[in-house]
């Protein structure tokens, strides 16, 4: 495929503020976009400034884009200043995306650290609009404090309707969420959620997104209690300037992560040095 | 592949002018030029001044390929406009070992049409070289690009495009023949494997480099085969934005942090082996293919004298069994 | 997305030689299109008109800062202005003025003489030392590329981004002859922060490090280097002090 690192100009749709300095983008691209995969990313370019990659956090619905993206730097401090029916470019999609075909007839174990959640959100979505999809969906998400946990709302009313069961942690709170019958909280790490969570290995596929201390602590206990490496999925966040495998930036393991992955295996990571 | 022939033709010096006569009419010639200050560049020739033979130009033709800050597209009133072609040079002097990198860069950017576009409109003749002191070429590393390469009395079609020059100036009867590859160190340079490299992450070397290595890039600039690359807008007063490609460096601190601030390669050290790594080893589907075509520009200019033959020879020593 | 509004800027000077200022003046070719998009609140060079203590778009602050007197006033401007920006070796990490050593007072009395026995002054300190600074434009003078690019990328809503490298970078893209391996001059691009297009080494001046010092330099191996073109210990010093402030550092997203 031939790429010539040219944005389509994309409407910011609308905004919808979430947790402080973390809000929803939703842009509509002039010519649509190939469609995007739970997983995969963009390049948002704002014109004069630069340019940044973003997972999407939802099925590309009616053409739109939807993003959970964090105020985090230069560029994305100038998005934070446009207001909707403002005009950004877009490149992509890019990368490889969560295998789906491999998630189909398994229940699945989401777990979710910080702005982790927001392309698992993503994945989270396809999985409940399959609806021949037979399978439990097991949420376990950790973020600083209560005030930090995004698409909070929406994971427990999924819970309160039973599509999903869903664990929260926060690193600290005065108080937690709740009380709630259904909002299970408790103050550690998410990898701590793991204990006493009934689930059946063999017939599991997990997916993993946050930040690398996360990964550290994480995957090699999920592999622990039988889930098999190959249905470990990761997603890594790298600096990604190109998103076609030129530019070296995100090069791990001597793979390109931006095109490679940036979804891969427990099992393949572990032939990749540095990734983890 | 590698040991490749090519058809060869005799090359009289009426052909010769004739040669350069049809390329001249479609092509700007460039070659090896010196200046007062001792530095050899490639740049547009005075007409009339050919090169003897190929020069180890202090950057390659790398700066035509991928210009160091060049324009992908402009903006301005909401639609992207691709920025200008590039016009037709034939480059003329190109030592073997850079046509091996050519064809390196070649398979990185198979599928990047500002590339591509640049590219097209290059004629690559190379040249015989006399081996310097920091040069360890070797015909067997990878294939060469390239349309021609001209020696003393035979003339060589590297690629269809030379093919149909050198029949276009009748040029008699073709043989397959060799290229003319310099006599010297072929086959000197230590080979690393993957396993070795990846075992090596604690040995002493690295650190003991990256304590001198002044992480200045001048090794990577001067690399015919390196190609990390930033994107950067500029904006005018009037509005209109130009967004180019600009060469990057992985030796530089931000090369690998992350918005969030989080460093996947936070240490001198951990960056100095990321370009061995990348020397080395290669990258994605070049993963294996070694892209030190040895041509010795990187040990020419490090202020700290660091020396990748060395690097290589140390963890051999060092790791190695 | 671009502003169509006009931008108010104010240039405040306080210790500098007033370059900074110049070489924005110098900008020739871009005056009409930067009268089109700004106005102008205060410009020492432009006009006698100073501080009206409105509110403004954008301060440009060139200068060190030595008295309470002027921290007060920076300490005001930062309240009236959107956006700070600290243009200049001397906002960015005191420049020149910032060599001078010794016990203050004795330095006011040896330039000044008597008078200046009731002054309150302190050694000159940059910019970020008092207040926020949003955007740095670092030199001395600053490079006219970097401050209209700065202000055009304002119009855009953020600031341009650039490439933390030496100046050794820049100076081998532009195939200059090396000045510290091949003459052994005591040269500071390998540590120095590049955007000057290496144009002193281009023009076989040694760099002076005027644009500070980039993140990941390492002072000792150029130490070893620069001992070697057979400077002393202490012009050594010197020549790392002139303009050795801190690192720049700006995240990327």
């Amino acid at each position: 495929m031939m790429h010539d690192l040219q944005p389509v100009p994309a409407v910011l749709v609308k905004i919808v503020p979430m947790v402080v300095d973390n809000h929803l983008f939703a842009f509509r691209p002039e010519q649509p976009l190939a469609d995007i995969m739970p997983g995969q990313f963009v390049e948002v370019s704002i014109s004069g400034v630069g340019s940044f990659p973003v997972s999407s956090c939802d099925l590309v619905r009616d053409g739109r884009i939807m993003s959970c993206i964090r105020r985090a730097g230069r560029v994305t401090d100038a998005l934070y200043r446009l207001k909707e029916g403002d005009t950004v470019g877009l490149r992509g999609p890019f990368g490889n995306g969560f295998p789906l075909q491999r998630f189909a007839g398994h229940d699945v174990l989401l777990i979710a650290g910080g702005l982790g959640m927001a392309p698992l959100r993503g994945l989270l979505q396809a999985l409940l609009e399959d609806h021949d999809r037979q399978g439990r969906i097991m949420v376990l998400y950790g973020s600083r404090e209560p005030g930090g946990l995004l698409f909070y709302d929406e994971l427990v009313g999924l819970s309160q309707q039973g599509r999903i069961s869903v664990r929260f942690s926060v690193d600290f709170a005065e108080t937690l969420p709740g009380p709630h019958p259904q909002v299970f909280c408790r103050i550690g790490l998410v990898s701590e959620l793991l204990e006493g969570l009934q689930f059946a290995p063999r017939r599991t596929v997990a997916a993993v997104c946050g930040p690398p201390a996360l990964y550290r602590c994480v995957l090699e206990e999920l592999a622990l209690t039988g889930i098999a490496p190959a249905r470990i999925f990761v997603t890594l966040e790298r600096r990604m300037r190109c998103g076609i495998g030129e530019c070296c930036h995100c090069v791990t393991g001597g793979r390109y992560i931006c095109r490679d992955g940036p979804v891969f295996s427990l099992e393949q990571l572990r032939g990749m040095a540095g990734a983890i | 592949m590698i040991d490749a022939l090519f058809p060869s033709y005799p090359l009289p010096q009426d052909v010769v002018d004739d040669l350069l006569d049809t390329i001249r009419r479609d092509w700007t010639f460039w070659g090896p030029c010196s200046g007062e200050d001792e530095v050899w560049r490639l740049q547009p020739l005075p007409e009339g001044l050919w090169p003897a033979n190929a020069v180890t130009t202090f950057l390659t033709v790398k700066k035509l390929l991928l210009p160091q800050r060049a324009a992908l597209w402009s903006h301005d009133q909401n639609s992207y406009r691709k920025a200008g072609a590039a016009s037709p040079v034939a480059v003329i002097g190109v030592p073997l070992c850079d046509l091996q990198a050519v064809w390196y860069l070649d398979q990185v950017f198979a599928e990047d049409e500002p590339y591509l576009d640049r590219r097209k409109q290059l004629l690559l003749i190379g040249m015989p070289c006399e081996p310097g002191a920091e040069c360890r070429c070797s015909r067997q590393l990878m294939p060469l690009a390239g349309d021609l390469f001209v020696g003393a009395d035979r003339v060589w079609a590297l690629s269809r495009a030379g093919q149909g020059l050198l029949l276009e100036c009748a040029c008699g009867v073709a043989e397959e023949m060799p290229l003319p590859w310099p006599e010297g160190p072929d086959g000197q340079r230590s080979q690393i494997s993957e396993d070795l490299f990846l075992s090596s992450a604690a040995a002493s070397i690295w650190f003991d480099e990256s304590q001198r290595c002044l992480s200045c890039g001048a090794c990577s600039a001067v690399c015919p085969t390196c190609y990390c690359f930033d994107l950067l807008d500029s904006a005018a007063l009037d509005g209109s934005v130009v967004r180019r490609r600009a060469w990057d460096n992985c030796f530089f601190a931000e090369h690998g942090k992350v918005a969030g601030g989080h460093d996947f390669r936070p240490g001198r050290a951990d960056r100095l082996r990321f370009r061995m790594e990348h020397k080395l080893l290669g990258f994605g589907d070049l993963r294996g293919q070694n892209s030190c075509v040895g041509c010795g520009r990187c040990r020419g200019v490090c202020p700290a004298e660091i020396d990748l033959d060395r690097i290589a020879e140390q963890l051999h020593l060092e790791v190695g069994s | 997305m671009r502003t169509t509004s006009s931008l108010k800027l104010s240039w405040v000077r306080f210790t500098s030689c007033s370059g900074c200022q110049l070489m924005l003046l110098n900008c020739e070719t871009s005056l009409n299109e930067l009268a089109r998009i700004v106005e102008l609140d205060a410009f020492p060079l432009v006009s006698s008109a100073g501080d009206r203590s409105e509110p403004v778009d954008i301060a440009l602050v060139e200068g060190s800062l030595s008295t309470p007197e002027e921290v007060e006033r920076l300490l005001a401007i930062r309240r009236h202005s959107r956006l700070l920006v600290a243009v200049g070796a001397c906002a960015l990490n005191g420049g020149i003025n910032a060599l001078v050593k010794g016990e203050r007072r004795s330095c006011l009395a040896g330039i000044y003489g008597e008078q200046s026995a009731g002054w309150d002054s302190f050694p000159p300190q940059p910019v970020h030392h008092f207040v926020r600074v949003d955007w740095q434009i670092p030199g001395c003078p600053p490079e006219r590329r970097e401050l209209l690019e700065s202000l055009g990328s304002i119009l855009h809503g953020g600031w341009p981004g650039r490439q933390l490298m030496p100046v050794c970078m820049e100076c081998r893209c532009n195939e200059n002859r090396c000045l510290l391996v091949e003459d052994h001059a005591p040269c500071l691009g390998p540590i120095t922060l590049a955007g000057c297009n290496a144009s002193c080494p281009a023009r076989g001046v040694p760099c002076e490090g005027c644009r500070g010092v980039v993140p990941e330099a390492n002072r000792d191996e150029l130490y070893r280097l620069l001992l070697e073109t057979g400077l002393s210990v202490q012009e050594i010093q010197h020549r790392l002090e002139r303009f050795g402030g801190t690192p720049h550092g700006q995240a990327d997203r």
